[in-house]
C-alpha cells in the first residue's frame, strides 16, 4: 500500500497528538466520559464543592470561626459567626478575593434597637470589589415602597463597601446568612438568606465605594 | 526528510482524528453551556454541593410521628413529616444510590422536645463536612463515619425546624449522603440542636 502521506510530510500522528505539544491538554479530558450528566452530577468523580458565579455556595465542609465580641473582625475563609446586634458598629474586613474562596457571615442573634451599622469591606489594597450588578433585598424606611433592591455599582468605580443598618425586627435575624464567594480573581459575589416573617420590617443594605 | 512512519503504515493522521472528534467541538466546551443545559437536556442536573430542585420528585412517602420507626424506600421523594417533638421519631433513610434525592419537609411547628433521629442505611454514612445550623446560632458538622443525625427541639416556638423547613439528602457517591437545608429564618429562630454521631 502506498503511503497516504506521500508528498505531505508535515503531518502529526495520533501518538503525537495525545502525548506532546499543544494537544497535550486533551489528555486531561476523557472524551468518552464527557457529557452533561457526568459533569453536573459529579458521580464518583469529584466530591469537592461546586462553585458557580450565580449560585449561592454550599456550607458543606467549610471551617467555622467565631468572632464574638470583635468590633473589627478579620473574616477568614469559611463560616464566620458574628454576634453583631446593632448596639455597636462592626467593621468586617474580608480576606483577599481569590478564586474558589467562600466566606459566610452567620448571624448568631437577632439585631436589637441600636441602629449601628455592620460594614463589610473588601481588601481595597488588593483592588478587590463587589461584582457589578449584585442585587440584595433591602427594606427601606419608606412606607410607600419598603421592599427594594440594593445594587452594587455596574461600572467603575465598582463597589467596595457593603453596609447593613438594622434595628429591631430586621432581616438579619438569628441564623441569617450573608455569602461572599469568588469565581474571578478580585471579585466577590454576594447573596444572602435573610429572615422573613410577618414582623420583619427593617434592614437596609447599601453598597458604596470609598 | 524521511517519512516518520516508514515501516508503520497503520497510522492515523491528525485529520482523521479530528474527524472522529467532530461531535465534540472542544473549543465550545464551557461550564456555562454544560450546566445551564440550554434546550438540550431536560433531566434535573444534580450538583453535588447544591440544593436540588423539587421538580419531578414524588410525594409518595411520609414520615409522621405516629408511624415511627419509619423506613423510607423511595430515592426520588419529598417526604412530608408532621414531627413536632410530641413523640420521639425515627426515620431510616433509603439506601444511598447515585442521584438519589430525599427531601424531608416538615408540615408543622415544633412545640415539644422529643427527638427526631435520622439513620443512614447499614454501612452508609453522611459525607464528612456536612454542615447544618444549630442552636445558638452555631453550626454542627459531620465527621467521617457519622451515620446518625439527631434533632432535639427546644419545646418552644423558635425552633430551627418548623413548618416548611426542608432537610435535603442527596447522593452523588453510592453509600454517602450529602445534606443541605432550608430553614425558615425569622428574627428569633435560634433553638433546636442537631448532633451527628456514629452508631
Amino acid at each position: 500500500m502506498a503511503s497516504p502521506i506521500a508528498g505531505n510530510e508535515s503531518f502529526r500522528n495520533v501518538e503525537n497528538v495525545t502525548a506532546s505539544g499543544a494537544e497535550t491538554a486533551l489528555d486531561s479530558v476523557n472524551v468518552s466520559q464527557l457529557n452533561v450528566n457526568v459533569l453536573t452530577t459529579e458521580n464518583n468523580l469529584d466530591i469537592t464543592t461546586t462553585l458557580l458565579s450565580n449560585v449561592k455556595p454550599s456550607l458543606e465542609g467549610l471551617p467555622v470561626t467565631d468572632h464574638t465580641g470583635q468590633v473589627a473582625p478579620n473574616y477568614v475563609e469559611g463560616i464566620n459567626i458574628s454576634d453583631y446586634n446593632g448596639s455597636a458598629a462592626r467593621a468586617v474586613q474580608l480576606p483577599a478575593a481569590t478564586v474558589g474562596k467562600v466566606v459566610v457571615h452567620l448571624q448568631a442573634a437577632a439585631v436589637g434597637a441600636g441602629g449601628a451599622d455592620l460594614e463589610f469591606d473588601v481588601l481595597k489594597t488588593a483592588g478587590d470589589y463587589f461584582a457589578p450588578g449584585t442585587n440584595l433585598l433591602s427594606l427601606s424606611a419608606g412606607p410607600a415602597l419598603p421592599l427594594v433592591f440594593s445594587s452594587s455599582a455596574a461600572t467603575t468605580p465598582y463597589s467596595t463597601d457593603l453596609d447593613f443598618e438594622g434595628v429591631a425586627n430586621s432581616t438579619l435575624g438569628a441564623g441569617a446568612l450573608i455569602y461572599f464567594w469568588c469565581t474571578k480573581q478580585g471579585e466577590w459575589h454576594v447573596a444572602h438568606d435573610l429572615a422573613s416573617s410577618a414582623t420583619v420590617a427593617t434592614g437596609i443594605f447599601t453598597f458604596s465605594s470609598n | 526528510m524521511a517519512s516518520p512512519i516508514a515501516g508503520n503504515e497503520s497510522f492515523t493522521t491528525v485529520e482523521n482524528t479530528v474527524g472522529q472528534l467532530d461531535r465534540l467541538n472542544v473549543a465550545d466546551v464551557r461550564a456555562f453551556d454544560l450546566v445551564t443545559q440550554n434546550l438540550l437536556i431536560e433531566d434535573n442536573a444534580r450538583i453535588s454541593s447544591l440544593k436540588p430542585s423539587l421538580e419531578g420528585l414524588s410525594a409518595a412517602e411520609t414520615a409522621n410521628e405516629a408511624d415511627t420507626p419509619i423506613t423510607l424506600t423511595g430515592t426520588n421523594n419529598i417526604v412530608l413529616s408532621d414531627f413536632n417533638g410530641g413523640g420521639a421519631t425515627v426515620v431510616n433513610l433509603p439506601a444511598a444510590t447515585e442521584n438519589a434525592t430525599v427531601v424531608l419537609l416538615f408540615t408543622t411547628g415544633n412545640t415539644a422536645n422529643n427527638t427526631l433521629t435520622i439513620n443512614c442505611a447499614s454501612g452508609e454514612e453522611f459525607l464528612a463536612g456536612t454542615t447544618l445550623k444549630s442552636a445558638g446560632v452555631t453550626v454542627v458538622q459531620s465527621t467521617s463515619g457519622n451515620n446518625r443525625l439527631v434533632y432535639t427541639p427546644s419545646g418552644t416556638t423558635t425552633n430551627l425546624v418548623n413548618m416548611g423547613t426542608r432537610l435535603y439528602f442527596l447522593c452523588t457517591n453510592a453509600g454517602v449522603w450529602r445534606m443541605n437545608s432550608k430553614f425558615n429564618c425569622s428574627e428569633t429562630t435560634a433553638t433546636g440542636a442537631f448532633v451527628f454521631s456514629t452508631v
